[in-house]
């Protein structure tokens, strides 16, 4: 009797941090959305009043490309993420399937100094890419800015990919072979099929990691090639003050597609965020 | 024999264009930074005159950069452990948690997911001075507050906490899976030698999680050692240096202000160093010794 109704007190009590927590998480991210459904920016007092006041002027400013550039740095956003995740997948692909399927000489470290490269500082790259990429005409283009984000996501996608080809067990793809397949057949015909979820899973993480990236947008891309994390810190010099319904608007924008591309990965985030070290 | 050939050479030539574009964007910038590193280089100016190791003399002399170090090292020192700590807790709790536990998990994807810019701007808005919720919510209790990201004191904080709400959800998701994928069986034996709950935890479970606990702590403190949006968006290295990280200083001498692009070669090659040094602890251990 008395160790059950500790266990009541300890669910409560449990049930309560797991709440604060959430509260603690939700809080910025509502007060982001109800700042952007407010006209004028900051709301000065609250009360249920501002549910009247809420309108979607902000959102009409922001994606109007009269007034405002955001609506093309999502098109170029959009299309350096979808160039750079296609690449990525493709080239991480490859050489994951070698490192997964293939016995070579060197794997091991081959493998091990393509992800030393994603644990370097990104800036020691930004200061001497902005000087290459400005004697190559690459600066503030959408190849220039593609280039950068298939190489910043190979790792990943090497990583992540190796993983999922090393769920399939080595006896599909042999009896493939038995039966007289040559192995790009086996590899077209009995390993891509089963391992397609797994590139998607790949490919959507990698767009996520495109779009949200900031320190090369930020040096490498100006008024032709801004992406949405460029666009908004422009915001802020382009109105010569904060706008901060808007700045709000875009910024709800910019993780909107985010949030609903990290729901689909549930099942696989952890996997993701680990690189595929923790499967689970 | 010309087909054992091919087999031998399929696994490097699919692995080329992976290493190639890796050569390009990563590696030849990267030397090609420590090469200038070594001159006294402005890009306004366009003048280059070699000058040696003098940039890294300065760099040791230079009371901003080491300040910068200063603070980069105490976001490590204080921001890591504690989303480590909360990061676990929250795992061991809702790891005996059936029902409602894939709402929690749900909503602890979410700062994972927003972009580290955003969550600057999120917080920005959240600090601001009487009208931010921060100040509405503490002020309604007469709790007078400082002004958080003006104030030499509470700056640094302020973006300790930011860091904190973004990346303890990281560490929760990877502990409670690693919590999860545990066998029920050393529980079990331990139960029946009547072993208590922390001696469980401390004799069991802890030891089971250290690989998992490693793989969170090396990518957390990867992404600590280069952090650069949030204190750009929050409180833009101020109030005057005090919240300059390094890759924020770096980015300041680099490319916006000054220009000098030899003196930011030689700085990003001190904080590439530092990385190499932390990098190469953790991943022998973690990576290879699982193969």
């Amino acid at each position: 009797m008395n160790t059950r109704r500790l266990r009541t007190i300890e669910n409560a009590l449990s049930w309560i941090i797991l709440l604060i927590a959430m509260i603690f998480i939700l809080l910025p991210v509502v007060w982001l959305v109800i700042q952007s459904l407010v006209p004028r920016g900051f709301i000065l007092d609250i009360s249920l009043k501002i549910f009247e006041e809420m309108r979607l002027s902000n959102y009409a400013m922001v994606l109007d490309p009269s007034t405002s550039e955001f609506y093309r740095n999502v098109q170029n956003s959009v299309i350096i993420a979808a160039a750079s995740t296609a690449i990525t997948v493709l080239f991480g692909s490859l050489s994951g399937y070698a490192f997964a399927k293939l016995a070579f000489k060197g794997s091991n470290n081959l493998k091990i100094w393509i992800l030393s490269m994603r644990f370097f500082p990104p800036i020691s790259v930004v200061v001497p890419l902005y000087v290459l990429w400005g004697n190559l005409q690459l600066a503030d283009t959408i190849p220039g800015m593609v280039l950068i984000y298939v190489a910043l996501n190979l790792p990943f996608s090497v990583w992540l990919t190796s993983s999922f080809f090393q769920d399939l067990p080595v006896e599909i793809e042999e009896a493939a072979l038995v039966d007289g397949c040559s192995r790009l057949q086996a590899f077209r015909r009995v390993t891509l099929p089963l391992v397609t979820g797994g590139l998607a899973v790949t490919a959507l993480f990698t767009f996520i990691m495109c779009w949200n990236e900031f320190i090369f947008a930020l040096a490498l891309t100006g008024s032709r090639a801004a992406t949405v994390t460029r666009g908004l810190t422009g915001m802020i010099v382009m109105y010569g003050g904060i706008k901060w319904g808007e700045m709000s608007a875009a910024g709800v924008l910019l993780i909107l597609p985010i949030l609903a591309a990290a729901f689909l990965l549930q099942k696989h985030i952890v996997r993701g965020l680990t690189f595929g070290a923790v499967k689970a | 024999m010309r087909e054992k050939i091919k087999s031998e050479l399929l696994p490097y030539l699919l692995n080329a264009p992976t290493i190639a574009m890796l050569l390009f964007v990563a590696i030849f910038p990267l030397l090609y930074c420590s090469y200038f590193s070594f001159f006294e280089y402005r890009l306004i100016t366009q003048s280059a005159n070699f000058i040696g190791f003098d940039n890294y003399i300065t760099a040791f002399q230079d009371p901003i950069f080491l300040s910068s170090l200063r603070v980069t090292a105490l976001f490590i020192v204080l921001a890591l452990p504690v989303e480590l700590g909360l990061g676990l807790i929250l795992a061991l709790i809702l790891n005996q948690k059936t029902k409602g536990a894939s709402i929690v998990r749900v909503v602890f994807m979410i700062p994972i997911m927003v972009a580290p810019l955003v969550a600057g701007y999120l917080w920005r808005f959240m600090y601001w001075p009487d009208v931010g919720i921060v100040d509405r919510v503490l002020n309604s209790f007469g709790i007078r507050t400082p002004e958080w990201v003006s104030n030499p004191q509470t700056a640094l904080p302020s973006l300790i906490v930011v860091d904190i709400w973004q990346w303890t959800p990281f560490m929760f998701l990877i502990l409670l899976a690693g919590l999860q994928a545990l066998s029920r069986d050393p529980y079990e034996a331990a139960l029946i030698d009547g072993a208590s709950r922390f001696q469980v935890f401390r004799h069991i479970t802890l030891p089971l999680m250290r690989t998992i606990i490693a793989v969170a702590i090396l990518f957390r403190l990867t992404d600590l050692i280069k952090l650069f949006d949030q204190p750009l968006i929050v409180t833009n290295g101020g109030p005057g240096f005090s919240t300059y990280t390094v890759s924020l200083y770096i980015y300041r001498v680099g490319l916006s202000e000054q220009f000098r692009v030899g003196y930011a070669a030689s700085l990003s090659w001190i904080l590439n160093i530092i990385t190499m040094v932390v990098v190469m602890m953790f991943i022998r251990g973690i990576f290879v010794s699982k193969k």
